[in-house]
């Protein structure tokens, strides 16, 4: 058998076209909170698209004309949203213990995606080109220096900290956010805990949850 | 307004600008929303418990 055919075919069996875009839903993701992921996406998509834009015009177009000031803005309050969004799904999957039933993998690149987010922010922060991105990395140096990262990652180096921020950084979240959403296709929505058995005691007052 | 420095609050050892304080506190408030508030269902919509 061709490899082309086995890796359809591993594919298919694993992911099925009606498991990767279902049209049915378990009856729990009827709440707000599993919106908070696909709003996380969505503005992850805006910035993206914004970035584009930006870096197609460069920093003179985004500080020194109206449309650049209206797509900076997009850029900066999509970021706003990205994580407000993101904080909110991971609080939710905190407490709905969202790593149960196999689904260790969909938590740990959910989290990594967060870390890798984080710094991806930060080095746009240092993409502004403005006394706003001079005073950070002039901060920040230090701190990269004194967990030994100042000889590789130079936050006084616009060209690199831009780099980082268009490119590498970007696509990593890119993958993981594609890893992760296959992971939750792969194995669903976790389910909610079942409701706690409790038995009043003769005082009314509410006993420990049976084992 | 914006381009001035934030406010800063300080209690102990915690330090914290307002904006940053404001904007907590609004994830807390649409969160708390998220669990609380309703779902509309939709008409004629499929869900099932099995999936």
């Amino acid at each position: 058998m061709s490899l082309t055919r086995q890796i359809r075919e591993r594919v298919v069996r694993a992911l099925p076209p009606e498991r990767l875009l279902p049209d049915q839903q378990p009856a729990y993701v009827h709440s707000y909170v599993y919106l908070l992921g696909i709003l996380t996406l969505v503005s992850f998509v805006l910035l993206v698209l914004s970035g584009t834009v930006l870096a197609a015009f460069g920093p003179q177009w985004w500080h020194g004309s109206a449309t650049g000031r209206f797509f900076n803005s997009i850029h900066f309050w999509s970021v706003q949203v990205f994580f407000f969004c993101m904080v909110l799904h991971l609080w939710a999957q905190f407490f709905m213990g969202a790593w149960r039933d196999g689904r260790a993998m969909t938590w740990v690149t959910g989290a990594v995606t967060f870390v890798a987010a984080i710094g991806t922010a930060f080095t746009g922060y240092l993409s502004q080109q403005n006394f706003d991105s001079q005073w950070i990395a002039v901060q920040g140096k230090d701190a990269m220096n004194a967990v030994g990262l100042g000889g590789f990652f130079n936050l006084l180096n616009f060209g690199q900290m831009y780099g980082f921020h268009v490119f590498i950084l970007p696509w990593l979240v890119a993958l993981l956010v594609v890893v992760h959403v296959l992971q939750v296709r792969l194995r669903g929505v976790v389910k909610p805990y079942p409701p706690e058995e409790r038995t009043p005691s003769p005082a009314g007052r509410r006993t420990a949850p049976k084992a | 307004m914006l381009s001035s420095p934030a406010t800063y609050l300080h209690f102990s050892i915690f330090l914290i600008s307002v904006p940053n304080l404001v904007v907590i506190a609004a994830m807390v408030v649409a969160f708390i929303l998220a669990i609380a508030l309703p779902f509309p269902r939709a008409r004629g919509g499929k869900e099932r418990l099995d999936l």
